[in-house]
């Protein structure tokens, strides 16, 4: 099995998996009680579905599976504390392979959208546990949302 | 001056103002080392713009202006694992939103918000200590801007 240890997504050129949004890049307004940042353009293309992951494990965790979607692109960001996306731009008609697979540290504030057919793991926490959101509209097609072994075999991911 | 205590959103009491939605009532899916949860429909009517917030308040704190945007909902979410609180008037978006009108919400981490459009809206606010939220809204020709509460200002407490 091989290993791999997740860079920093800010470090990281996302172009060929979609787009990366640093939100504190982003125009903002800065005062003492708060401070607020937005997108100059929307993310999405169409309106989604709203979800949530809560996510727990140890300082290893095995990539061994990936889905994709080809019916819709997906957002992911981080809600209270960083978290770690393992993604693969492997052949979408296909399996995700090991030696594609990279994972990437997002913090609050991080937002990215994967394109159609990017492979990707659940995130999981940094350390402990952590929740994060999602909006996706997958086709109800099986293959849409089936989860494909790695080939040929899991990625370990060492915090 | 007028004292408003905020209440949990709920979908009976939000109903005038939009719609909350815990997502840990919709079917669970799940693996190994995590669960997740999804709406079963777009969780909003168009595309919209992704914003962030830190907020360094809580109540008690004053209202004495909002906003509302009449070509876009606007998304609400909690982004640390605290709740927080929001303050909103039906008010005539027409007119200016009246410190009559005036409610107040709580949302906690797993639920989400949608106002929809025409609603005058405060800024969320933390509950106790700072913390950040999450907000979608579609940017429009139409300037955002934050108008004065007629009969206000009103105090927020929980």
């Amino acid at each position: 099995m091989t290993t791999t240890t997740p860079v920093s997504i800010k470090d990281f050129d996302f172009t060929p998996y979609g787009r990366y949004w640093d939100l504190k890049q982003e125009r903002g307004v800065r005062t003492e009680k708060y401070e607020a940042y937005m997108t100059v353009d929307p993310p999405m293309e169409r309106p989604l579905r709203f979800g949530m992951t809560t996510c727990e494990n140890g300082p290893a965790f095995d990539v061994d599976s990936m889905e994709r979607h080809l019916s819709t692109e997906e957002i992911l960001f981080a809600g209270d504390k960083p978290i770690i996306l393992s993604i693969a731009a492997s052949d979408p008609a296909a399996a995700p392979r090991a030696e594609d697979v990279v994972s990437l540290r997002m913090e609050p504030g991080d937002l990215v959208v994967l394109k159609r057919g990017i492979w990707h793991d659940a995130c999981h926490a940094v350390e402990g546990s952590a929740m994060y959101y999602f909006l996706s509209y997958s086709s109800p097609e099986p293959g849409e949302t089936a989860w494909i072994p790695v080939t040929p075999a899991p990625v370990r991911v060492q915090l | 001056m007028k004292t408003i205590q905020a209440v949990h959103a709920t979908p009976e009491n939000f109903a005038r103002f939009g719609t909350v939605t815990r997502l840990t009532d919709t079917d669970c899916f799940q693996g190994d080392g995590w669960k997740c949860w999804l709406t079963e429909e777009p969780c909003m009517d168009q595309p919209a713009h992704f914003g962030m917030t830190y907020v360094r308040t809580w109540p008690p704190y004053e209202v004495a202006s909002m906003e509302r945007h009449t070509k876009t909902k606007e998304l609400m979410v909690c982004g640390a694992g605290k709740p927080i609180v929001v303050a909103l008037a039906d008010s005539d978006p027409a007119g200016h939103a009246q410190a009559d009108d005036v409610r107040a919400f709580l949302l906690e981490p797993g639920e989400i918000l949608v106002i929809n459009k025409g609603i005058w809206h405060d800024a969320c606010r933390a509950v106790e200590g700072p913390t950040h939220y999450y907000f979608f809204s579609l940017e429009t020709d139409e300037p955002a801007v934050f108008q004065p509460l007629d009969g206000g200002p009103v105090t927020i407490t929980v």
